[in-house]
């Protein structure tokens, strides 16, 4: 669909194009069949009636059932290919959207903040939305516009070139009133989060209007909204069910001048019949248009949802705060940072030079900005341009996050070519190994079989594995006792001898030689 | 004993299915209405189908149509339509009163009149209330008349054909016999392979928000790229085995396709050979064009409802998913209910005395506070700091009494005499105003709507609104909108604020008053409560600074106990 996007390689867009086009033509054939098989029914059986009254025919019932059972067997088996082939085009244009989401999240670098799992569901809804469009929109669509051309054109070689037009218009009809729902049909997604983000202040708002006696005057405005909610969806289903309806009527006023006009043009009762029964054909499908259309519009919201990042506060980024590092064979420099004021300290800008082979630890009690500061300078590295590489600065923090696997898995993310020995040494050097870890122990969903203190051990192990040349680490020591903490602390620097290491902690530790010759304190107390 | 008593509550009212089943009970006449519009739709459109037969047969016999019979070919469709917008109508009236009878139970559990002892999960409330109720009305808008109409319908249709050709009604009812074989079919195809998808499907589920959860992780160590490589294979392998069992599924639907294809072919080489004088059973009726043109007509109509059944299977399975999270939410165990305040609280200043409070979420293990010994002097702003989660907002409810200590006391103390807190006795702002759609005036009098002007006046003065009020062309008679638009987030604050000094309470509990106000609209906020609360007791919850600093003792929470801070911070 979208000419930039690059999920999975052109090739394999190609085939999912191929596959579409397919299923579309097969699902044709399958309505073209199952319509033929009505129509033709009704002929034979009009013809036979005929044959049958008069004493000599020449009527063969041999061709026309042969026909009968051909159409019954070409609809079982293209209605079942066309289903296959347009469920495997829809699953691969899901998957589609699903990565054109990834590469979008990835390239907004920086202002990450946590994605809850229920704003991702709905961006995933969305992407089957977005594929799944293929059979709910667009096949009744092109379906419904070649049997009516199919339909015409053989109408009109069988001479009745009226009917043909008044079966184009009432097709036509049906068109304009799928596109009118389309028109005013809305997912309603916006007012959703419109009225999500209400009812959240509403429960947040009640110890307040509580305190007034107003808390009935609060739980009234809220059923208010939801009544004018409600009453929008209302509205907008029955506009549907109104023009859906309006199609029912079109098809009643096609069927009648079908009828009509045929007899008039002195057509044999089998024509009649034939005439009748493909214009029912016809217009079930041109019917099906009312609700593809409203499929598809609903199809384009959701793709435009997508292509904005979603409709809700997925990402809350708290805004970023300013602050300039620059990293190069010298070391690391921050300049530029204003610390903010808290209850129990005033504000006052920071700055710091770490050179190579340092460390420096930053301390302060928690809420006082240390995972702010390393946050910042974490992002500020990783604008593009300065820096050399990006696996040079390395950051541990504090939401660092464990992917759901094994321990390999996870290390193999950040080091692709770690061989298992290498695994278990950086396990070892962690004294993970002394808690039973080893590269294919599973850590569970999100890392969450582990304890607080394996978990930070093996971000520090992971980030290790990448052999960066700088490497900021939030909380190292948190959930470790203290000889596991000062082991930890001297094997980072063992393992990163040339390295700048920044330490965001609690306070320094209590045996300060763990942080080996060159170290130096900068308090945000 | 106690599984067995398990057992038995999965049949109570309360567990998931008895819920959802109770929960259509609002839109269950408009559903039957529409079940029966279902029903006439199937009626009128034999009609049609009928008169066409009908005109057959005279036009075979070379008599032109007459208008009569004109008239009920297109009657029948005009009132199959108009039977078929009915049912939908009714069925989103249905739907609506279903949504609205849920959303109205949440409402009055999540906002009571009176006392809330549980602070509910707005997030989750705000889901439950938009999506989930959605969800569950959905399913019965569509299935409750499908799962009515459906056996009446095809009993008409088969009543129909038998009355009119009945060997043709003896070729449905053999496919019949067949469908629930079909049935059967399909669950063991779709058994097989299921769990392993779900397995996938999970599998995929965790990579997915993974990958975002994790994705300033996956920068920060150089893996976007790879990550993106693990999310493509599982993609692919979840769509291989989805596709592996559409497949199976697909060829029981095509059994069913066969039954319906073949039993129209049958039906139509049965007739024209019957036609045709080559065929006749010795008991059968006569065949006419028209008996069996409509016999032919109505054999592929005997078989859509049953398809439109099958579609409701996954609008069930989200409906019965959504119910456990909304039964949670309505189900609080409610407190009792005190009727407004059991014991006024004392005249005069209040001191607020803390002793020995300890207090627990009730499924956790570690207490939120730890044998907290804390007194808030009369007349005395006292601010509480500490980092986010250290339980700030916990102490204020303690405060208030919106929750109950797990052990020790919680006492507003006057000069003469005592009492426990309660919510309507203290003034509460907390981090969002919500301002009615009224006027300014309504607006402040919302605690005492029998206040005159000069004291509306008075509050607006204290609440530092003056000049905003000044300012607006109608005065206070100006109308806010739907979220009080026109006034800055710190005017609507300092609504607030002239509301409660209205309300004129001994004790002001405040909930981070200046969260999301820049420095200018802080300070004029923190100016107003200062005015408003002369001589009053007043206990702030806030990360500002700027606030904490107006304030004559700053209390920390860490680690669940209390510090004083000694010493006032420089400016």
């Amino acid at each position: 669909m979208n000419p930039h996007a690059r999920p999975g390689g052109p090739s394999r867009r190609s085939r999912t194009v191929l596959v579409s086009v397919a299923g579309l033509i097969l699902a044709i054939l399958a309505e073209a069949c199952s319509a033929a098989l009505v129509g033709l029914s009704g002929w034979f059986i009009a013809s036979s009636a005929v044959a049958g009254a008069s004493a000599y025919s020449v009527f063969s019932y041999l061709a026309p059932s042969a026909g009968v059972r051909a159409f019954a067997v070409g609809r079982i088996a293209t209605s079942y290919a066309s289903r296959v082939a347009l469920h495997s085009a829809a699953l691969r244009r899901i998957s589609a959207a699903r990565l054109r989401f990834y590469d979008r999240a990835a390239a907004e670098s920086g202002t990450h903040g946590t994605w809850s799992g229920q704003a991702l569901d709905r961006v995933m809804a969305d992407a089957d939305t977005r594929g799944m469009a293929l059979i709910q929109a667009t096949a009744p669509m092109v379906v419904a516009g070649a049997m009516t051309v199919g339909g015409c054109v053989a109408i009109t070689l069988g001479g009745y070139p009226l009917v043909a037009v008044i079966l184009a218009a009432a097709a036509g009809v049906c068109a304009t009133l799928g596109i009118c729902t389309a028109r005013r049909m809305d997912d309603g997604s916006r007012t959703r989060s419109v009225l999500r983000i209400e009812l959240v202040t509403a429960v947040g708002a009640w110890a307040e209007m509580a305190s007034l006696g107003a808390a009935g005057q609060l739980a009234h405005r809220t059923l208010r909204r939801l009544a004018t909610f409600e009453g929008h969806r209302f509205h907008l289903a029955v506009m549907a069910a109104r023009m859906q309806g309006a199609a029912r009527a079109v098809t009643a006023a096609a069927l009648l001048l079908t009828v009509v006009l045929a007899e008039e043009g002195g057509a044999a009762v089998s024509t009649l019949v034939l005439l009748a029964l493909l214009t029912a054909g016809v217009m079930i499908n041109a019917e099906r248009l009312v609700a593809a259309t409203g499929a598809w519009a609903l199809a384009g919201q959701a793709g435009e949802r997508l292509a904005s990042g979603g409709s809700d506060p997925i990402r809350r980024p708290s805004p970023a705060p300013v602050v300039r590092a620059t990293y190069g064979h010298r070391g690391l420099t921050v300049s530029g940072y204003r610390l903010p004021g808290t209850p129990t300290r005033s504000a006052r800008p920071v700055e710091f030079a770490v050179a190579a082979g340092e460390t420096l630890v930053v301390t302060g009690a928690s809420g006082n900005g240390k995972t702010t500061l390393l946050n910042a300078i974490a992002t500020a590295l990783r604008q593009p341009g300065i820096q050399p590489t990006t696996g040079d600065v390395t950051a541990v923090l504090a939401d660092d996050y464990l992917f759901t696997g094994t321990v390999a898995t996870n290390v193999r993310l950040a080091s692709p070519t770690a061989s298992d020995a290498g695994i278990s040494d950086l396990l070892t050097s962690m004294w993970l190994d002394r808690n039973g870890l080893h590269p294919s122990t599973k850590i569970g969903v999100g890392g969450r079989a582990l304890s607080g203190g394996e978990q930070r051990r093996l971000h520090i192990a992971r980030a290790l594995a990448t052999q960066p040349g700088a490497l900021l680490i939030d909380e190292p020591t948190t959930g470790l006792d203290t000889s596991t903490a000062a082991h930890v602390l001297i094997a980072v620097r063992r393992r990163l001898p040339d390295a700048v290491l920044v330490l965001a902690m609690h306070e320094l530790p209590a045996d300060t030689a763990a942080l080996g010759s060159t170290w130096s304190a900068l308090s945000l107390d | 004993m106690r599984t067995r008593k398990q057992r038995e509550a999965a049949n109570l009212p309360g567990t998931p299915r008895g819920w959802l089943d109770a929960a259509a009970a609002p839109g269950r006449i408009s559903l039957r209405l529409a079940a029966t519009f279902q029903v006439l739709e199937t009626v009128f459109t034999i009609v049609q189908w009928a008169a066409l037969a009908w005109i057959a047969q005279n036009v075979l016999g070379r008599r032109a149509p007459t208008w009569p019979e004109l008239g009920v070919l297109f009657t029948g469709g005009l009132l199959a339509g108009g039977s078929a917008w009915s049912a939908a109508r009714l069925q989103a009236a249905g739907r609506q009163r279903i949504s609205s009878g849920i959303r109205h139970r949440l409402v009055a559990a999540l906002l009571p009149s009176r006392q809330r002892r549980d602070e509910p999960d707005a997030a989750m409330a705000a889901l439950a209330i938009v999506e989930l109720t959605d969800d569950v009305a959905g399913y019965h808008a569509q299935a409750l008349p499908q799962r009515l109409s459906a056996p009446v319908s095809m009993a008409v249709i088969f009543l129909v054909t038998a009355a009119v050709q009945w060997p043709a009604a003896v070729i449905l009812v053999l496919s019949s016999v067949l469908i629930p074989l079909n049935m059967r079919l399909a669950g063991l195809l779709a058994q097989e392979g299921a769990d392993e998808r779900v397995g996938a499907s999970t599998r995929l589920g965790a990579v997915v928000l993974d990958s975002f959860r994790g994705m300033r992780t996956l920068q920060s160590i150089g893996a976007v790229t790879r990550r993106r490589d693990e999310l493509a294979g599982a993609d692919a392998r979840l769509n291989a085995m989805t596709m592996a069992i559409v497949r199976r599924a697909f060829i029981s639907g095509s059994v069913m396709d066969v039954v319906i294809t073949f039993s129209i072919a049958i039906n139509a080489t049965y007739i024209g050979l019957s036609l045709l004088g080559y065929v006749r059973l010795g008991a059968a009726p006569a065949m006419t064009l028209s008996t069996g043109l409509l016999a032919l007509l109505l054999c592929p109509m005997y078989f859509q409802p049953l398809r439109a059944m099958a579609t409701a299977y996954h609008a069930r399975e989200r409906a019965l998913a959504a119910a456990p999270p909304i039964i949670a939410l309505t189900e609080t165990d409610a407190p009792p209910d005190v009727g407004g305040l059991a014991e006024p609280p004392p005249a005069g200043p209040i001191a607020v005395v803390l002793t020995g409070v300890t207090f627990r979420f009730p499924h956790s293990d570690h207490p939120v506070l730890h044998a907290v010994d804390v007194t808030a002097h009369a007349g005395r702003w006292t601010a509480i700091a500490g980092p986010s989660g250290a339980g700030k907002t916990t102490l204020l409810s303690l405060i208030a009494g919106t929750r109950e200590p797990t052990t020790g006391t919680v006492r507003w103390v006057a000069r003469t005499a005592s009492s426990p807190p309660h919510l309507r006795g203290c003034s509460w702002i907390g981090q969002q105003t919500v301002l009615l759609p009224s006027s300014i005036r309504d607006n402040i009098r919302i605690g005492r709507p029998a206040a005159s002007h000069a004291e509306v006046e008075h509050a607006v003065a204290a609440a530092g609104l003056a000049d905003v009020v000044a300012r607006l062309p109608e005065g206070l008679d100006t109308p806010l909108g739907e979220g009080g638009s026109g006034l800055s987030t710190g005017e609507a604050r300092r609504i607030a604020i002239a509301r409660a000094f209205l309300r004129d309470a001994a004790l002001w509990v405040l909930d981070e008053p200046t969260a999301h106000l820049d420095p200018r609209a802080e300070a004029k906020v923190i100016d107003a409560l200062h005015n408003a609360t002369r001589g009053r007791t007043v206990i702030v919850a806030t990360h500002s600074a700027a606030l904490a600093r107006s304030a004559d003792t700053v209390l920390t929470i860490t680690g669940g106990t209390i510090h004083t801070t000694p010493e006032a911070i420089p400016a």
